[in-house]
């Protein structure tokens, strides 16, 4: 099931690109974003998670930033209820190091996380740096992802956009969550979204 | 098939850079972000060309040199980097950076999905300065290989080495991302900056983006690149705001198009503002335009945004980033403008896009360029706007117009001052924006006052027949759309038929001086009589049609209904104000209904018009009945003028003029037959009467022979019903009259009156013609004189009056010496010459010294030997007219009883100037005033000087020492200053009660130095003053010229002493003893106890009182306690003592 939804986005790509890249006469500057169902796909563990703490610490000779979050639900995975997240970048006395892509996270905020680790699980990384990183927010009873036009992961493809309206008349129910998903994107449509892929 | 996801996904990961095409930020130890940059330009890189797996050792160390060529080659700047390869891979991290600068390949644990590569940039918080960087290529995902085995392939998960890495060095180097992606813009392609995030191999080599940022940073000697445009971006909103996030773009668009330096407003080398300002460096000289955009970018299905692309939002507090995302507003992206800069632009602006010229090739110029983003046409809401047309009702001539003016306002009622005339469209139903075509729609034009208002011009259709009103919608549209409520109606109109005035004017001449109409008069139905109209053409909302109507029949004109052909009509024609004037004639008598068309507008008049004949009943005139039969001794013949009246039968008079020859005046003696002997003047007129009626007049000739003959009339061979009687006559006697004008004239004096002559004939009507050689006059005694200069005498003893006027006759009579009556005798030629029976009398007398008016100015004048008043007296004749000047002053004469005589005199200095002499006291003559002012006739004058003491001096008068029964008083008083000794002032109560009710007068009789007694004037001011008690209302004065006022005690005025103190004319009185009045105690009891008695060396009241309190209090008993009182001596004050004393109440005390 996973693999023909892949291949029905790759396809759908692929005219994409066959359209569009001609057009634009370079091949280069296409498809360079990581879409959700990419997210879905490459990552470990994804939670719902509230951070709790964060730490700059030398590690593997750089500067990065240890994020502890207070794990709320698992979307995907399972684990502990407190996680450490690395994350290149920050301040270690009074040196200084920056990474282009990632965020300012603030304690006490709520963030849909996707996971990634190679075989630390207790160094975890988000996939593809801040592509990997929702803001959520509580509306009502309902956690929602929020609307952050600065985030190109929750954008749908131009080139989904038109075909998915083709495919989401079927009965696929991938396909059928997408769409749920981006009509209201909540953390309880992403949840179901995301048990499609298992 | 996760392959395909893992290849076709990849991100740039970098460190914390300096700046790129946006400068790229870095918070110090305090808080704020600012740029870093390497503290030297050369550079040390250690390289482990090792850890590659997929590229040899020497593959690697060329890939990378390509990169870093392509930096360090750039001649504006002076960056290098110096190159070491190494073997050595560290293992034992420390707890700090190692201060080395590596690049190495590192394996799939070390990074999650998606990273091709990261470069760690580590730099000092407080210097500023980069200290470390290592830069490591995710050779676990991606297969790196060489350009010449290029290019890159994202689905198969091979990169360029030498691609990725020269994107990195820009990273290495300090330089942030840069939002400048390959752009089509017009005909034009902008190049992509190596440091767009997005990977491609065309980042292999350097943009003018990337090299402006490399030479602004580090620059050579011969760096050029030193220009900077900067400002700000405002949101052109509403609720306006500054724009931060905004992609802002410096492109040689016409010169060098790959030319294109871009930022992002609200980030500056110098860090974050809120402001929306921008700051783009490094330029080379070029004439740029300016674009902005808003980020997010979309390119493709990449999407370019500020917090997963920038790195200096997590270079500052949560609250800034919030504010810097929430001022990341949306727009249309559009082009500089220059001044038309605005929100108000249409779309992105390009076609008239402004340039900013940057020509100086060494300097470093600044320019300051504003971008103000543009509103979108949904929030455009014109409602507000005002639409108006100058004139809403054009005449539907096909070439009248007006103007229609919008101003567009927003939705606050702000004019909106940019030109938006492009956008505008005025859409008409009917009528045109062109004089020469049919356009229905018109793109307006822009007036350029300040109004930003756009106009454009409506002409007229034409409307033909009797089609009046043509109506059409005006409509205004913004960018094709219906502006709401924008609509005006405009009318295309002829004349109104309802409204249209027409003025009926029966006599057009009579109107043209008084201004009324008088439409209900008729008009004479002689053919040539001319009913008038005026018309004042109107528009259906009453306002005066302006426009100049055609004239010409039957387009225009006057008919009636029905027609007749003795109507005669007359062209219309315009008699300015926007009016017109038309006349019909006609020559039968009738009603007439007239009918008017205006530019084929068919307008019927209310009102039929009457055209009537002339009345037998026209009135006929004469100005006398009775007119003196010719004589050659009359210089003038005698004539009658008769005045003729034509009128309608209601009365009226026929205004409009008849010609004379319609007149027919028929004269006839009493027997019936034809006068023809009497000549007459041809009829004349028409004339005009004060009321600007006419009429018509002939003159009638008396005839030699006495007779009477009556006078007919005919007009339009009409015979009128009333005829007229004429008399010629001669003068009647005794009707006939000589009055003198005055009754009394002095004897033997030089006076003067005329005579009049009135002659009459027998019905008592005076004669209008001159008859003066028809009469000779004659008097009694004294002079008749003519104007003829002759005069009577006893050679001539008759003369002829002169005329006068109006047939009266005068002569002038001069008095004799005679007194008593004089006659005027006067005889007449009537039936030959007859005495005339009312002669004239005149009564010559003397001056009578008991006809006298005498004028005394004053009766009273002071008594001090200088002053003076004046007498004048009048002699008069018995009918109390003043006998005049011809009076010889010097017989009259006067005499004073005291005072003297002062009589006016030519001045001895100056003859013409008259003074006053001393002239005594009896038998003074008077002085005739008429001398000094011809104008005063009869009056006399002397002056009285008074004697300087006090008495009434009688006036007598005398004429001809003839003494007059009538004599004249005057007083001389004695008026002058109070002397201070002499005025006398008495107090009537000199010890009055302490009782705020008792009361003493005080008496002042002023008097003069020598005692006597003087009536001061009642401009004298009085002031009486007291140090104590009250003085009570105002002074009065009494018939004995005294003043008296009263002085109240007050009660806390107990044992004071008041003094009185006069002050007369500001003068104080000081009488030999001191005036004072004393205040004392009724109560016993103070009397006592203060032993304080009121000695007035009187025993009185209160010695009483005194003694009677003492027996009460038993004061004195036994010779014990005070025994003062004790006046027998029996050692006891008692009843005894008060005997004794009431014995001697009102007696004198000794002491």
């Amino acid at each position: 099931m996973f693999d023909s939804f892949c291949m029905a986005l790759r396809r759908l790509l692929f005219i994409f690109i066959t359209t569009f890249l001609i057009g634009q006469l370079s091949w280069a500057t296409s498809m360079v974003s990581l879409d959700l169902p990419d997210l879905i796909i490459k990552s470990k563990m994804i939670v719902h998670a509230k951070l709790i703490n964060k730490e700059s610490l030398m590690w593997h000779g750089h500067i990065w930033t240890k994020l502890t979050f207070s794990i709320d639900d698992f979307l995907k995975g399972d684990g502990p209820s407190q996680i450490d997240v690395m994350q290149p970048g920050g301040q270690v006395g009074n040196h200084v190091t920056s990474v282009a892509g990632t965020l300012s996270y603030e304690i006490g905020k709520n963030y849909c996380l996707f996971l990634w680790s190679s075989n630390d699980k207790d160094k975890w990384q988000i996939i593809g740096l801040s592509q990997g990183t929702f803001k959520v927010k509580r509306v009502g009873t309902e956690w929602l992802i929020d609307s952050d036009q600065n985030n190109y992961s929750l954008q749908v493809p131009t080139i989904l956009r038109s075909q998915l309206r083709v495919q989401l008349s079927q009965k696929d129910s991938r396909l059928k969550k997408l769409r749920l998903f981006y009509a209201k994107r909540s953390l309880e449509n992403l949840k179901s979204l995301v048990k499609t892929y298992e | 098939m996760n392959k395909f996801w893992t290849l076709t996904i990849f991100i740039w990961i970098n460190s914390l850079t300096l700046e790129a095409g946006v400068p790229f930020l870095f918070q110090n130890s305090i808080g704020i972000a600012q740029s870093v940059k390497w503290p030297n330009n050369q550079i040390d890189i250690e390289i482990n060309p090792a850890t590659s797996t997929s590229l040899s050792n020497a593959e690697v160390l060329s890939e990378l040199n390509t990169a870093m060529d392509q930096w360090q080659n750039i001649p504006e700047s002076s960056i290098t980097f110096n190159r070491i390869t190494t073997f050595n891979t560290p293992t034992d991290f420390g707890p700090t950076v190692d201060f080395k600068n590596t690049i190495s390949f590192v394996g799939n644990s070390s990074f999650p999905p998606g990273v091709i590569g990261i470069t760690f940039v580590t730099a000092d918080a407080d210097s500023q300065e980069i200290v470390d960087v290592d830069m490591q290529f995710n050779q676990g995902q991606f297969t790196f290989i060489t350009s010449a085995n290029g290019p890159s392939d994202i689905n198969q998960n091979r990169i360029v080495l030498s691609s990725v890495a020269t994107h990195e060095f820009g990273h290495l180097l300090g330089f942030d991302h840069s939002p400048q992606s390959k752009q089509n813009i017009d005909i034009f392609e902008l190049p992509e900056s190596t440091m767009f995030p997005f990977f491609s191999d065309d980042q292999s080599s350097l943009e003018q983006d990337d090299i402006s940022i490399l030479a602004f940073t580090y620059p050579s000697a011969s760096n050029t690149y030193k220009h900077v445009i900067e400002g700000a971006i405002i949101s052109g909103d509403f609720f306006p705001d500054n724009v931060t996030g905004a992609h802002v773009v410096a492109w040689d668009r016409i010169g060098n198009p790959n030319v294109s330096i871009s930022t992002i407003s609200g980030i500056t080398s110098t860090g974050i503002n809120l402001e929306g300002r921008y700051r783009i460096q490094g330029l080379p000289p070029g004439n740029y335009t300016l674009y902005i955009e808003p980020l997010p970018i979309q390119q493709g299905n990449n999407q370019v945004t500020l917090e997963q692309n920038f790195g200096f939002l997590n270079q500052v507090s949560a609250g800034t980033r919030a504010t810097f995302l929430l001022k990341n507003r949306s727009f249309t992206p559009e082009f500089y403008n220059g001044t038309a800069e605005s929100q108000y632009e249409i779309d992105s602006g390009i076609s008239n896009a402004s340039t900013v010229l940057i020509a100086d090739t060494t300097g470093n110029q600044i320019q300051q360029i504003d971008m103000v983003t543009n509103l979108s046409n949904q929030d455009l809401d014109l409602i507000n706007s005002v639409l108006s047309v100058d004139d809403p009702i054009l005449y539907a001539n096909g070439n009248t117009n007006t103007l229609v003016k919008f101003q567009p306002k927003d939705i606050f009622g702000n004019q909106i001052n940019t030109d938006l005339s492009s956008r505008i469209q005025f859409i008409i139903s009917t009528g045109s924006f062109s004089s020469s075509s049919i356009l229905s729609i018109s793109t307006p034009t822009l007036i350029n006052d300040g109004s930003f208002t756009y106009f454009s011009e409506i002409y007229s259709p034409v409307l033909s027949g009797n089609n009046s009103l043509l109506t059409a919608n005006l409509k205004v549209k913004f960018d094709t759309i219906d502006i709401p409520n924008k609509q005006q109606e405009i009318r295309f109109e002829k004349a109104n038929s309802n409204l249209t005035e027409i003025l009926f004017i029966p006599d057009i001449n009579k109107f043209n001086l008084d201004g009324l109409a008088q439409p209900s008069r008729p008009i004479f139905a002689n053919g040539i009589a001319p009913a008038t109209f005026q018309i004042l053409p109107k528009f259906s909302d009453g306002s005066t049609i302006k426009v100049s109507l055609p004239l010409d029949w039957p387009i225009s004109g006057i008919s009636a209904e029905p027609m007749e052909n003795t109507i005669t009509t007359f062209p219309l024609r315009s008699v300015g104000n926007n009016k017109y004037q038309i006349t019909m004639t006609n020559s039968l008598p009738g009603l007439v209904n007239p009918v008017f068309y205006l530019d084929e507008v068919k307008i019927e008049y209310s009102n039929s018009i009457s055209f009537n004949n002339v009345s037998t009943n026209s009135r006929l005139r004469i100005d006398t009945d009775r007119i003196h039969i010719k004589h050659p001794d009359i210089p003038e013949t005698p004539k009658a003028i008769v005045s003729i009246e034509p009128t309608f039968s209601d009365g009226s008079i026929i205004p409009s003029p008849i010609p004379t020859d319609q007149f027919n005046v028929l004269i006839t003696r009493s027997d019936g037959t034809a006068a023809l002997d009497v000549v007459r003047s041809p009829v004349i007129g028409p004339l005009y009467d004060s009321s600007n009626n006419p009429y018509y007049q002939l003159e009638v000739e008396a005839l030699s022979s006495i007779e009477t003959v009556n006078i007919g009339l005919e007009i339009s061979s009409r015979q009128m019903s009333q005829s007229l009687s004429l008399s010629f006559d001669v003068p009647d006697p005794i009707k006939c009259e000589i009055r003198p004008t005055k009754q009394y004239m002095l004897r033997g004096s030089n006076q003067s009156q005329e005579i009049q002559i009135i002659p009459r004939f027998s019905n008592n009507s005076i004669i209008g013609s001159d008859l003066s050689k028809l009469i000779f006059l004659s008097p009694s005694d004294g002079v008749l004189s003519n104007k003829d200069g002759e005069f009577t005498s006893s050679i001539n003893p008759a003369i002829n009056p002169s005329l006068k006027e109006s047939g009266i006759l005068t002569a002038t009579y001069n008095p004799g010496s005679v007194e008593g009556l004089a006659f005027i005798l006067g005889t007449i030629q009537a039936a030959g010459f007859q005495q005339i029976n009312q002669q004239g009398q005149i009564n010559i007398v003397n001056a009578n010294p008991n006809l006298l008016r005498i004028n005394l100015l004053d009766n009273s004048i002071p008594a001090d030997g200088t002053s003076i008043t004046t007498l004048v007296i009048t002699p008069l004749f018995p009918d109390n007219t003043p006998v005049g000047k011809e009076f010889n002053a010097d017989f009259l004469t006067a005499t004073i009883t005291s005072g003297e005589f002062l009589k006016k005199a030519p001045s001895i200095v100056n003859s013409n100037e008259f003074s006053l002499f001393p002239a005594g006291s009896s038998n003074v003559s008077f002085f005739n005033q008429h001398l000094e002012d011809p104008t005063i006739d009869g009056d006399y004058e002397l002056s009285i000087r008074s004697s300087n003491f006090s008495t009434t001096a009688r006036i007598n008068f005398f004429i001809n020492n003839v003494l007059s029964l009538t004599s004249e008083q005057i007083n001389f008083d004695l008026i002058g200053s109070a002397d201070p000794i002499r005025t006398s002032i008495l107090i009537s109560e000199p010890i009055i009660y302490a009782d705020g009710r008792a009361t003493s007068k005080i008496d002042i009789f002023p008097k003069a130095s020598n005692g006597q007694g003087i009536n001061l004037p009642t401009t004298s001011s009085i002031i009486i003053e007291s140090n104590y008690g009250a003085l009570i209302g105002a002074i009065t004065k009494n018939l004995d010229n005294s003043y008296s006022q009263y002085l109240r005690s007050n009660t806390n005025s107990v044992n004071k002493t008041a003094y009185i103190t006069v002050t007369i004319d500001g003068v104080r009185m000081t009488p030999v003893d001191q005036k004072t009045i004393k205040f004392v105690d009724l109560n016993v009891n103070n009397l006592v106890n203060n032993f304080t008695y009121p000695d007035n060396n009187l025993i009185d009241g209160f010695d009483i009182a005194i003694l009677a309190k003492a027996i009460r209090d038993r004061a004195c008993t036994n010779n014990q306690g005070d025994c003062t009182l004790d006046f027998n001596d029996d050692g006891t004050v008692d009843l005894d003592d008060l005997e004794i004393l009431k014995t001697s109440y009102g007696s004198i005390t000794d002491d």
